[in-house]
Parts: C-alpha cells; sequence; structure tokens
C-alpha cells in the first residue's frame, strides 16, 4: 500500500490516537467506577457485620476508590483477598492463561472458519457452504450454556483430559477445539456475523465501483476484501465483550477451572477485591480492545485516513 | 394477534409453538397449586423409567448413575409412576419441572416491561436528543454497559442487590435493554427523517408524543412485541445461567436452573464430567422448546409486517 507521509498527516494522526485514547482511559475509569460502586460500595456497608461500620459518603466513596486505582495503576496491588490470606495477584496467577487461549482460540476460529465460509458461500455462491453457514445461524441460536452442558459428555469421551494439569501441554491440545468453536457460536454471536458478512457481501457486490472492477478484469477478490475489511472488523470490536462472556460460561463447564470459576467462587465468598480485580480486568481488556480496533479501522478506512 | 392465528392454520411450525406456549403458560398455573412430594422416595435414588431415552442419550449404565451406587428401578413399584423419572434426591422431575415454571411466567413479564422502558428511554435519548451533552452522556452510559461481558454485568449487578428477586429482575433487564436500546435507536433515527414528523411538530406535538405515539406506537408497535417475547425468553436463560452458577438468594427453591445445577452434579459437576446428567435434560429441553417456539412467533410476526 503506497501511503504519503506528509507533516500534517502524521500530526493528525497523532491526535487522533491521542483523542481515542483519552476518551478510552476516561471509559476505563467509569467502568471501574461503575465497578466500584456495585461491587464495594452497595454491598460492602451491608455485609461488614463489626463494629466498624465504613463511612459511606461521597466524600469517602470517591477517595476509597481513587486510592484503590491508584494502587492498582502505580504498584499492581489488587488489594488483600479474603481467602487464605493471599493477596489478589496470588490468586489470579496462573488462572488466566486458560481464557486468554480461549478468548484468541475464538478469534482464531473466525477468522480460519466464519470468514472463509462467508466468503465463499456469498461471493463464489457455493451451495454446500451456505447450508453450513445456515447450520452455524442455527445452532447459535441455542443458549451457550445448554450447548455446552450436552456437548460436555461427548467431549469427554474424545478428547477428554484426565488431569487438567495437563490441559496445557501439547497431547492436549486437540481438547480445546470443540470449547472454542463453541465460543465462536456464543449467544447468537455466530449467527449475527454470518448475517452481518451475507449483508455486506452483497450489499458490496452491487456497488458501482466493484461492477468496473469485474468489467476491468482486475483482481475482484482483493477489492472486495478491502472494501468488506471496514465494517466486518468495526462489527467484530463491538462484539468482543461477546466472546469474553461466553468464554467465561464454557471455561466453567468444560475445564472448571480459570477465572470463571475463581469469580464465581469470589462472589459466593464475598470477596470484594478478588471480584472487583477480575471484573476491572476483563472489562478493561474489551476497552483496550476496542481501542485498538478503532485505530486499525482508522488506518483501514479511506474516509479518515 | 390475529395475523399469528390465521397463520397458523397453515403453518405447522407456528402452531406447534403456540401449542407449546400454552403449555408453558397452563404448567405455571397449574404449579401455583402444585406440592413437591417427598414421602418414602427418599429412601430409594431412582434412575429414569425410560430406558429408550437413556440408552439414547447415556449409552452405558442403564441402571446406574456413574458414582459407583446402584440405584433402584421404580418402574416395578407398585406404588407410584414416574413419567420423567426421578433426581438423585427422589424427587419427581415431572412435577418439579411442572411446579417451578411458575417463577418464570410473572418474572419474565416484569422483567420484560422493564427491558422495555429502559430501553426504549435510551434509544429514544440517544436516537432524538439533538442536545449533545445529553447524547454524549447517553452514550458513555452506554459503552460502560457494554464493555462489561454480559455474564459478569449480570453478576455484579445482581450481587449488588444480593440476588434477591427483584435485584435478578433489574440485572436481567438492564443486559436485555442494551439489544432493546439499540434497535429502537435505529428505528427513531429512521423515522425521523420523515415527512409526518415535521408534521407533527408543526402542529406542536412535544417530542415525548412523537417518540412515543407516532414513530414507537403507530409505526414500530409489531418490533416492539417482538422485543418484549425476545427479553421475554432471555429472562429464561440468563436466570437459568445464574442459577447454574449457584448465585442466587435463596437457592433452596427449584428453578429450572437449579435443576440443571443439580443434575450436572453441584459445583464440582461430578456427573458432568462422567456425562450422566439426567435429571437436567427435562428442564434443558423445555428451555429450548420454549425458547424455539418464541423465535418462531417472533420471526413470524417480523416477516408479517
Amino acid at each position: 500500500m503506497h501511503m504519503n507521509f506528509t507533516k500534517e498527516k502524521v500530526i493528525k494522526g497523532i491526535i487522533f490516537v491521542l483523542r481515542n485514547a483519552v476518551h478510552f482511559i476516561s471509559l476505563i475509569v467509569l467502568t471501574s467506577f461503575f465497578n466500584y460502586l456495585l461491587v464495594y460500595y452497595f454491598r460492602f456497608s451491608k455485609i461488614y457485620i463489626n463494629n466498624d461500620i465504613p463511612d459511606t459518603g461521597i466524600i469517602t466513596l470517591f477517595s476509597s476508590f481513587f486510592s484503590w486505582i491508584w494502587r492498582i495503576i502505580i504498584y499492581q496491588d489488587f488489594g488483600q483477598s479474603l481467602v487464605n490470606s493471599q493477596t489478589v495477584m496470588e490468586r489470579l496467577d496462573g488462572n488466566v492463561i486458560t481464557s486468554l487461549i480461549l478468548v484468541f482460540g475464538a478469534i482464531i476460529v473466525i477468522i480460519f472458519i466464519y470468514l472463509p465460509i462467508a466468503y465463499f458461500s456469498f461471493i463464489k455462491n457455493k451451495l454446500y457452504l451456505k447450508k453450513i453457514s445456515k447450520a452455524f445461524i442455527f445452532l447459535s441460536s441455542i443458549p451457550i450454556l445448554i450447548m455446552a452442558i450436552l456437548i460436555r459428555p461427548v467431549w469427554v469421551k474424545y478428547f477428554g483430559v484426565s488431569n487438567y494439569d495437563d490441559v496445557l501441554s501439547f497431547n492436549q491440545s486437540l481438547s480445546y477445539i470443540l470449547p472454542v468453536i463453541l465460543i465462536s457460536l456464543g449467544d447468537g454471536f455466530g449467527g449475527e456475523l454470518l448475517r452481518h458478512l451475507e449483508a455486506v457481501f452483497t450489499s458490496l457486490k452491487k456497488q458501482p465501483h466493484l461492477l468496473a472492477v469485474m468489467a476491468r478484469n482486475a483482481n475482484y477478490d482483493k477489492h472486495i476484501i478491502r472494501s468488506a475489511a471496514v465494517p466486518v472488523l468495526s462489527f467484530l470490536g463491538s462484539k468482543i465483550s461477546n466472546i469474553i462472556s461466553s468464554t467465561i460460561i464454557v471455561e466453567f463447564v468444560f475445564f472448571g477451572r480459570g477465572l470463571s470459576l475463581l469469580g464465581v467462587n469470589a462472589i459466593n465468598d464475598h470477596d470484594q477485591y478478588l471480584t472487583m480485580a477480575i471484573t476491572f480486568i476483563l472489562s478493561s481488556f474489551v476497552i483496550i480492545i476496542y481501542l485498538i480496533n478503532k485505530i486499525v479501522v482508522g488506518l483501514i478506512d479511506p474516509r479518515l485516513k | 394477534m390475529k395475523i399469528i392465528l390465521k397463520k397458523s392454520i397453515n403453518n405447522l411450525k407456528v402452531t406447534f409453538s403456540l401449542i407449546i406456549i400454552s403449555l408453558f403458560i397452563i404448567s405455571s398455573i397449574v404449579g401455583l397449586f402444585l406440592k413437591e412430594e417427598h414421602t418414602e422416595l427418599s429412601k430409594a435414588k431412582i434412575p429414569p423409567s425410560s430406558t429408550i431415552i437413556k440408552n439414547l442419550l447415556y449409552l452405558k449404565g442403564l441402571n446406574e448413575y456413574d458414582d459407583g451406587i446402584e440405584y433402584e428401578n421404580i418402574t416395578n413399584d407398585n406404588h407410584s409412576y414416574h413419567i420423567l423419572g426421578t433426581d438423585r434426591s427422589g424427587r419427581d422431575v415431572f412435577i418439579i419441572l411442572v411446579s417451578s415454571s411458575k417463577y418464570y411466567l410473572l418474572s419474565g413479564i416484569i422483567s420484560a416491561f422493564l427491558t422495555l422502558i429502559m430501553g426504549c428511554l435510551m434509544g429514544a435519548v440517544r436516537g432524538y436528543s439533538e442536545n449533545t451533552l445529553i447524547v454524549k452522556v447517553s452514550d458513555y452510559a452506554y459503552s460502560v454497559l457494554e464493555s462489561f461481558p454480559k455474564v459478569l454485568l449480570l453478576f455484579i449487578v445482581g450481587y449488588a442487590f444480593n440476588y434477591s428477586m427483584w435485584g435478578i429482575i433489574i440485572s436481567i433487564s438492564i443486559i436485555s435493554s442494551m439489544k432493546t436500546s439499540n434497535v429502537i435507536q435505529g428505528a427513531i433515527e429512521h423515522f425521523k427523517e420523515n415527512q409526518f414528523i415535521e408534521a407533527a411538530k408543526e402542529i406542536g406535538a412535544s417530542d415525548f408524543s412523537i417518540i412515543f405515539k407516532h414513530i414507537l406506537w403507530v409505526n414500530y408497535k409489531s418490533n416492539i412485541l417482538i422485543q418484549f417475547i425476545y427479553a421475554f425468553s432471555g429472562f429464561i436463560i440468563y436466570e437459568c445461567t445464574l442459577a447454574f452458577f449457584n448465585i442466587s438468594c435463596n437457592t433452596n427453591i427449584d428453578t429450572w436452573g437449579k435443576m440443571i445445577y443439580d443434575g450436572v452434579g453441584g459445583r464440582d459437576g461430578q456427573y458432568l464430567i462422567h456425562g450422566i446428567l439426567w435429571p437436567s435434560i427435562p428442564p434443558i429441553l423445555a428451555i429450548l422448546s420454549i425458547i424455539f417456539s418464541f423465535n418462531v412467533i417472533a420471526d413470524k410476526l417480523g416477516k408479517t409486517n
């Protein structure tokens, strides 16, 4: 891709990135404040049975919130967990890897299975692939929890892991296939994605500039992929929270470990700092992916470029 | 409704789903008067009576669960007959299934109404308002809600209300209202440019009546009904998810989610690991059939308009 980097363009690009970064940092602060308000402030005052009931004024709320977030940013200290007198960081240690593998696995499935299926069925008009995409749309309308419970016995029979500590070894890597496909189906996410891709491709095919490309006998695929990249990427970026949401359920049902189990235990034990840490990490992850996605879309999109 | 009834005579799918929904409503009314039996069955833990279904689902161990304990078969017992067998503590699955459907009807309707109210308000503000401050604030509020993974948001909002009945209803409504608000916003942005809105403005109609009367009530009634249906089926799914994670104020109440949770063997999921989950199959089938029948009716409503 040929690009002319003039001084004005570079300055405009830097301003675009900075403005987005400020927007997303304020979003992270707001989400963590909402998280703090719900988990710590609403409930903490109610379950505190000791005599030293915390002051529930607004000034204390803000000061304690900012001290909490300051400790996270500067010292990476999420506070003290209530169980086993461990810190939150110690409890999080080793539990994030499975979730991360599942999320990135789902993204890989979307890139290497969904996009080719949509491309060949809606642009190349392959009938059998259209049927497969219809099957995907139907499967994704089943709630993910129920599908996970029903598939779990089959998974144990064919890919089952005897020891959960072996999950990360290469021999057991096949056991990730079914959970990852389930996550990509999501609670209607897979169906929405395929429908969106169908709408994008069918509307693009009627565009005059692509008809001109066809008439010139130029590289049709290159042009249509480039035109489809912007709507598809912005759709995927806005749906990352759905992927993480289904990861929590699938991880709990299939692996019985990781962030999901930790979160559920934390809520049941009234372990506020751990709950807040997990919600903070996951929501910040979602927002950072939004930011990266927006910058990438800004680089590709000719209108923003 | 008239259109649905007319079409249902010719359409087998719609007839079937209407029958399922009416069965659900009848069972939730009957469930108010049912009493669960704990007598004499508590002695023996019994597998389901239908061996054919068991054969299909389990593939092994017909008269025993995989935890090594052999269970007696109640079909030989002259005193009682169980259509769907019993759960592991010896209670009739069918009776629990029918009696627990009452928890979904009223609370589902309340949740769906709350969803519509919140979704319409948020969508109206984001779609109609031209005041930049209000639009920015509502956009930020929406982004904050969207950057949480749905399941986590469900956990922490419910946690703030201590998982009381109203807490669960409100948390589920907040989650469902995000999608509704998107739909409403799109509709209002679409209709805003039309001539009849300008005419209404000329007459002197207020913004409130333009949004809720001229746009939503006159032109968008059926789609709001569709959103209501989706919100209702969403309530059932999310309640089951919460109950599956055993996060609830009163864990003694038998909802369908609790039945699934008990069927897979509690928090350890010991029966899930072995793939023997008979008591959770009937609620799963009930949930699936209700969701699919709601979806069929919503699709039909969407196509007729």
